[in-house]
């Protein structure tokens, strides 16, 4: 394993993220969620890409799904929902693909589908930190970083603007800056977000795709009820800004 | 572009410092409020259990495994609303819109483990909603007049 890796670097932070969060419920038998996401979504990726006939690679990228699955699903969940969660991610990071890539993000895409099927609202347990916000900021500041040097931060930085400015429009709730760190948002912005396979390159294309997801998650929510709006609007932006990238 | 990060980490941790002394700040003084009330099995809770000055009342909202009962409460200004967990996990009590909760922060009790309960007191008027954060199917409301 590279540790030099952006995405095994990513994946150690979202076990320590996951890991925080076990100790913050004080339930370590959570553990076996990280585990079963993980491994399957492992095997489904090598399974993919024996089908494809493609050469096996370190599977970095389905660590890192497999793990965001865990830190979503609700831990309360049967262990195969969890499985299926990752059966459907690693299925289309392997089968909906463009040119040389995938086009939707796979851990999004395994979670709504899933909570779909079994009508569990993703749950975003292991991300909603409020208790202890400082803690959590300093956990995910390497996110950060790592978003910057991915040269993603035109997508994150005019998502949380523009999501938080509506949404103090639209529902009145706490103040500006309650909205731009919240932990779960901070998340979604800081990870989920400038995944660099689904999202554009260039700047201003960037920019259009943070404010375009942003706006559909407000009146998803806000309109039509969808209890997931981040992931919902996460996945249109893939498919609307794929040609555009 | 090092400095830059270092700014970004910098700003990302005095602002969660600020948010949280501001949180602390606001339960100190404003309210509603909530209180961890005890990890103790929950039948001893009655309106009668910790009578106040002021004669406060008291609701319960119980939390079994279909979600919360009654799943829409009606009370008076002032009632205190314990939320007793009989749900056989843990459950973590959120105020909406799910998965942020930022629309009635007081609400936002957090962990609630099994056998356990955890209070709160309205003291404004209007219609509260929450969740069980760990399972956001499961939805209540509080109707405070």
């Amino acid at each position: 394993m590279n540790l030099r890796d952006p995405r095994t670097q990513l994946s150690w932070l979202l076990i320590l993220i996951f890991l925080s969060a076990s100790f913050f419920y004080k339930d370590f038998f959570l553990l076996k969620n990280l585990v079963i996401a993980t491994s399957s979504a492992v095997i489904f990726d090598f399974l993919f890409l024996k089908l494809r006939k493609i050469e096996l690679f370190p599977p970095a990228a389905a660590i890192t799904t497999g793990v965001i699955i865990s830190l979503l699903t609700s831990p309360n969940l049967p262990f195969y929902e969890i499985i299926i969660a990752s059966f459907v991610a690693i299925s289309f990071k392997n089968f909906a693909r463009g040119i040389n890539r995938h086009i939707f993000n796979p851990a999004g895409i395994g979670v709504l589908v899933s909570s779909f099927l079994f009508h569990h609202p993703v749950s975003w347990w292991a991300v909603s930190f409020q208790q202890t916000l400082p803690f959590y900021l300093i956990l995910l500041s390497p996110a950060l970083v790592s978003m910057v040097r991915m040269k993603r931060f035109a997508i994150a930085a005019p998502f949380l603007l523009t999501y938080s400015v509506f949404t103090q429009f639209a529902i009145h709730s706490s103040s500006l800056l309650t909205q731009i760190t919240d932990p779960t948002l901070l998340f979604f912005s800081l990870v989920m977000l400038p995944e660099p396979q689904t999202t554009p390159n260039k700047k201003t294309i960037q920019i259009g795709f943070g404010i375009f997801v942003a706006l559909i998650a407000i009146i998803s929510s806000k309109i039509f009820g969808i209890i997931d709006p981040l992931i919902f609007a996460l996945l249109a932006g893939n498919l609307i800004f794929y040609r555009l990238k | 572009m090092n400095k830059s990060l270092l700014i970004g980490v910098v700003i990302l941790v005095v602002a969660g410092v600020f948010v949280l002394l501001n949180n602390q700040g606001a339960k100190k003084t404003n309210t509603p409020s909530s209180t961890f009330v005890a990890t103790t099995p929950p039948q001893s809770v009655s309106p009668s259990m910790s009578p106040s000055p002021s004669a406060m009342e008291e609701k319960k909202v119980t939390v079994t495994k279909n979600g919360f009962e009654p799943q829409t409460l009606k009370i008076k200004v002032g009632t205190k609303v314990t939320f007793v967990n009989n749900s056989g996990s843990t459950i973590s009590v959120n105020s909406d819109p799910h998965p942020t909760h930022t629309l009635f922060p007081f609400l936002n009790i957090g962990v609630i483990n099994d056998g356990a309960m955890s209070s709160v007191t309205f003291d404004k008027t209007g219609t509260f909603t929450y969740h069980n954060h760990l399972n956001p199917s499961q939805t209540g409301t509080v109707v405070v007049e």
